[in-house]
């Protein structure tokens, strides 16, 4: 009996020029998303080649310069200016390069003038599926022996009218559009029938409204998940191709198109069941949309901004100042600090030695006094993350966002990890080059081959898929248990369409 | 005739439910999003002056120093957000609120306030004009679309049309009835709009303002008629409620969800923009000229002797009457001043293709064409961040080559210890901005104002044809 009223539920869909068409809506658009997000994602890629090759070439260029250094010998001089002053100076044709600019020299092969070197935040395979935050966070830093604050210190060029506006990609489209698109196949699964006039017809055949209900919603459900999810599946391996491969991500991937795709049903049901008229189902089908994919998320979002206040970049900015603003005394109280503090440092053969030296007391006192507001705020964006992860709970359409930004490495949460390791590396950075810059060492070619490297250390993969599968559970329940109320709704006094 | 049908009208959608309910929750709604627009406005503005006043006491309390090393301490200058930011904030979470004007460089801006939010901000930013622009047209559905496909399925359609009501007084009767119930709610949301500007920016700044409010008002108004015409357009042709419902709804997600993000598609595939990375090679390329650093100074330094030994008649660096230095980092901020030129200016010329290819998207969605003309009007749009990050930039060069000048002409080159003071430092004076004109804006935006022109033309004039050719069955 069900599989013929899943027969019969497939031809009257199919000879539904409204339904084939938010099918076919379904399926175009969803093409669309992922050409969308797979160009976004070989963009980065590129890019992040670029400055990968870049980084080589520079170190490949600096060992050649060393070659031709060493036959000069000391890269000690008499000329303590710097700059152009050091050039003037010289003999015409016969300067080395000015102390800054010297890749013998640690606390300048260190900085962004010779030897910084950059670190990177590789996309993951499905990063196709989302673009997420990746077009709002930099993927990639110098970093250098300067201040934390200086770590980073700038954003991607982007339009921000591009980012206000945001991405057409796969879960924008599970999201947003396969709510809506879903509504002219489900707003009138049964209501229709009882404003036509057929219900009477329906119910005089030997079969419950439950089944006829049951069959409407696996024959719409299995057609939108074929068409999202489908679409997915047939144009994936022609970008995982290029692309790389998490065969487990696409999997759930998948099953947040079919978790969404069955609370929707859910809710149609619902409405179906509740309502009187095919308009009435389709307004509050409609009003479901608005409430928990449009206003729930902007209320969390100010919620969460308005709850957990960040430090005023006031304070950062105030910090920075006033360590660049010491006088001369201070200075000379922070240096002679440094130096009780680094035993091992001396102030070396010559000015631009002393001034190396002084380089590194200042940074950290910088770094000292901007530390508080750093960690402040550091702080208050983990627990604005966190906060917002709690409520997400409330509005699908931010389950299926952050589910999709998991899988794909492109939620807020990889771009903080980012920014730890980077500050870590940043550590790691500092701490390789202060012992060389603090005995006045003067750097070979082999150096610089044991110049830390970053290497972004990924999240266990089962702690991600586990948060994704979390999200799917919820939706799958919320959503079976909506089907479920409008079941029993229909078992215990029909609906109203006994009436 | 028409104001007994707008008052029947009214009369109908006053004691439907869901109507009172979906006017409640938009009012509600409304005043979250002035609240909070007004909270975070108090604070930008505090942040701004707190900010801009220490930056000025630690520029004046520069201990003695060489100017160049003064001009590389620079200075920070801070956004400001115009009073009518309150209602739409425009671009201002993506744009960076402040950037360092140091020597030689002309910085990025920096701190995005969006970068401080969560993942859930992305979706639909939650403001006065948001609120306006998305969720007042769902309103306007709701009120709209069962006004005539409701009358014909309830077969009261005929009897009108029977009793020879003609075309234009039906279309007039039933936009004013659902402009009067619009009206119950819009009004004293507009009046507590109103008295919030006043309250967070001062009266003062709203009167220098009240051409842009009035446009802007004038947009919004436009805007809904618009939305109100479609939708009875739509309820005049379609068969049921239902059906004129899905159309309207399926016509507002495309305009709020669909084309805005679609234009974002086109707008990167017609004017791509560089990475920040790539944008920093070329310029490092062109102003080294595929040298190294060291190549390039040594050869500037040698040229530069000659020709200061030249035009001085002296022999030695050490007896030129001026700065060496000085002269170089005069020299030498003009090259990079053009070479920053040519670049931004090939980076604001694709910004702007991109801004002009979202604006002809209007003609597509008139959310799309109203939303950036309200950005424009309120001074949140790409065009007012151009406008302060190119005067930013002025005041940087000009106070940059005020100390380069100083050291090049108040010392010689034999006095490697020049110290310029707090007279040097107070020389500089603090930066002020002016906003560009409402013509400006205006012209900045021309393609939305005629996007919502088209949009109001298409609207009545559809309206005026469906009535005219109106089924009663």
């Amino acid at each position: 009996m069900v599989g013929r009223q899943i027969a019969h539920e497939w031809l009257l869909i199919r000879r539904s020029s409204t339904a084939l068409a938010a099918l076919a809506l379904m399926a175009g658009v969803t093409a669309f998303a992922l050409a969308n997000g797979a160009a976004a994602h070989r963009e980065q890629r590129a890019r992040l080649s670029r400055i990968q090759a870049h980084d080589r070439d520079l170190y490949t260029q600096i060992k050649v310069e060393l070659g031709d250094l060493e036959r000069r010998g000391d890269p000690h001089a008499s000329v303590s200016g710097g700059g152009m002053v050091w050039y003037l100076l010289h003999p015409d044709g016969e300067a080395p390069p000015a102390p800054n600019l010297d890749p013998r020299r640690p606390e300048s092969a260190s900085s962004e003038w010779v030897g910084a070197r950059h670190a990177l935040l590789w996309p993951r395979p499905l990063a196709w599926a989302s673009v997420g935050q990746s077009d709002l966070f930099p993927n990639y830093s110098r970093v250098t022996i300067r201040t934390k604050p200086m770590l980073v210190a700038s954003d991607e060029l982007e339009n921000p009218l591009n980012l206000l506006n945001g991405r057409f990609d796969l879960a924008f489209v599970v999201a947003f559009c396969l709510p809506l698109l879903m509504l002219p196949i489900t707003y009138d699964l049964l209501a229709g029938e009882r404003e036509r006039g057929t219900l009477a017809l329906v119910r005089s055949h030997p079969v419950s409204l439950r089944t006829v209900l049951g069959a409407k919603l696996l024959v719409c459900g299995g057609l939108c998940v074929a068409a999202v999810g489908g679409t997915t599946l047939v144009v994936s391996p022609l970008l995982s191709g290029e692309l790389g491969t998490d065969g487990l991500g696409l999997l759930l991937l998948l099953g947040v198109i079919v978790a969404q795709t069955i609370f929707w049903l859910g809710a149609a049901a619902l409405a179906n069941v509740r309502a009187t008229t095919g308009t009435r189902s389709a307004a509050t089908l409609v009003a479901a949309w608005m409430l928990t994919t449009v206003i729930a998320p902007a209320l969390v979002s100010t919620a969460v901004v308005s709850a957990v206040p960040v430090p005023s970049r006031v304070h950062l900015i105030a910090g920075i100042r006033e360590a660049g603003n010491l006088p001369a005394s201070e200075t000379k109280r922070v240096l002679d600090a440094y130096l009780r503090n680094h035993p091992e440092a001396t102030l070396g053969a010559d000015a631009h030695d002393a001034g190396a030296i002084r380089g590194l007391a200042l940074q950290d006192e910088t770094d000292r006094r901007t530390a508080d507001v750093r960690r402040a705020y550091a702080d208050a964006l983990r627990e604005r993350e966190a906060l917002a992860a709690r409520s997400s709970w409330v509005a699908p359409a931010l389950m299926v966002q952050d589910a999709f930004g998991e899988v794909a490495g492109t939620s807020s949460t990889r771009y903080r990890r980012f920014g730890e390791q980077l500050e870590a590396f940043h550590a790691e950075w500092r701490a390789h080059f202060y012992p060389l810059v603090h005995r006045h060492a003067q750097l070979t070619a082999r150096a610089y081959d044991e110049f830390p490297s970053f290497a972004f250390r990924e999240e266990a993969a089962p702690l991600v898929h586990g948060r994704v599968a979390a999200a799917v559970g919820v939706l799958l329940v919320a959503g079976l248990t909506l089907i479920a109320a409008a079941m029993r709704a229909l078992r215990f006094d029909g609906g109203g369409f006994g009436r | 005739m028409w104001w007994s049908i707008a008052r029947r009208e009214f009369t109908d959608l006053a004691r439907e439910g869901h109507v009172r309910w979906g006017g409640a929750v938009l009012c509600g709604l409304f005043l979250v999003a002035l609240l909070s627009g007004w909270q975070q406005q108090r604070l930008v503005a505090e942040e701004h002056d707190a900010a801009s006043h220490l930056v000025r006491e630690s520029w004046l309390s520069q201990p003695p120093k060489d100017p160049h090393s003064a001009a590389h301490y620079g200075s920070y200058v801070f956004k400001p957000r115009p009073p009518l930011t309150l209602i739409d904030a425009g671009v201002s979470s993506y744009a960076g609120v402040s950037v360092w004007l140091e020597a030689h460089k002309q910085n990025e801006f920096q701190f995005r306030p969006a970068q401080d939010r969560t993942a859930a901000s992305r979706f639909i930013e939650f403001s006065v004009a948001g609120a306006l622009q998305v969720l007042v047209p769902v309103l306007i559905v709701v009120l709209a679309h069962a006004r005539v496909a409701g009358e014909r399925q309830a077969g009261t359609l005929r009897q009108l049309v029977a009793a020879g009501v003609p075309a234009g007084t039906l279309a007039i009767g039933k936009t004013a009835g659902v402009a009067m119930a619009l009206a119950v709610w819009l009004a004293p949301l507009s009046a507590l709009g109103a008295a919030a500007l006043v309250l967070s920016s001062g009266a003062n700044a709203v009167v220098d303002d009240v051409w842009r409010t009035l446009w802007l008002c004038a947009a919004y108004l436009v805007y809904f008629v618009v939305v109100l015409t479609v939708g009875l357009g739509v309820s005049a042709r379609s068969r049921t409620p239902a059906l004129a419902l899905a159309l309207l709804v399926a016509w507002w997600a495309i305009n709020a969800l669909v084309v805005p993000r679609a234009a974002t598609y086109a707008a990167r595939a017609w004017f791509p923009t560089p990475s920040a990375f790539d944008f920093a090679t070329a310029v490092h390329h062109e102003t080294y000229d595929g040298l190294t650093v060291h190549e390039w100074t040594s050869r500037r330094a040698a040229a530069l002797r000659q020709s200061l030994l030249r035009d001085y008649h002296v022999t030695r660096v050490e007896d030129l009457p001026v700065n060496f230095r000085g002269v170089d980092y005069l020299d030498r901020e003009e090259d990079t001043s053009a070479i920053w030129d040519r670049h931004y200016g090939r980076l604001w010329a694709a910004f702007d293709g991109q801004a002009r290819v979202h604006q002809l998207a209007g003609f597509l969605a008139p959310l799309v064409a109203m939303r950036s003309l309200s950005m424009g009007l309120a001074g949140g749009d790409v065009h007012h961040h151009r406008h302060f990050a190119q005067a930013a930039e002025a005041y940087r060069r000009e106070f940059v080559q005020h100390l380069n000048g100083d050291l090049a002409y108040s010392s010689t080159s034999s006095e490697l210890g020049y110290r310029g003071g707090s007279e040097l430092w107070a020389r500089v004076p603090p930066f002020v901005y002016r906003a560009p004109s409402l013509t400006s804006a205006l012209v900045a935006q021309r393609e939305s104002v005629a996007a919502l022109a088209f949009w109001l033309l298409l609207g009545t004039g559809g309206l005026v044809v469906s009535m005219r050719t109106l089924r009663v069955d």
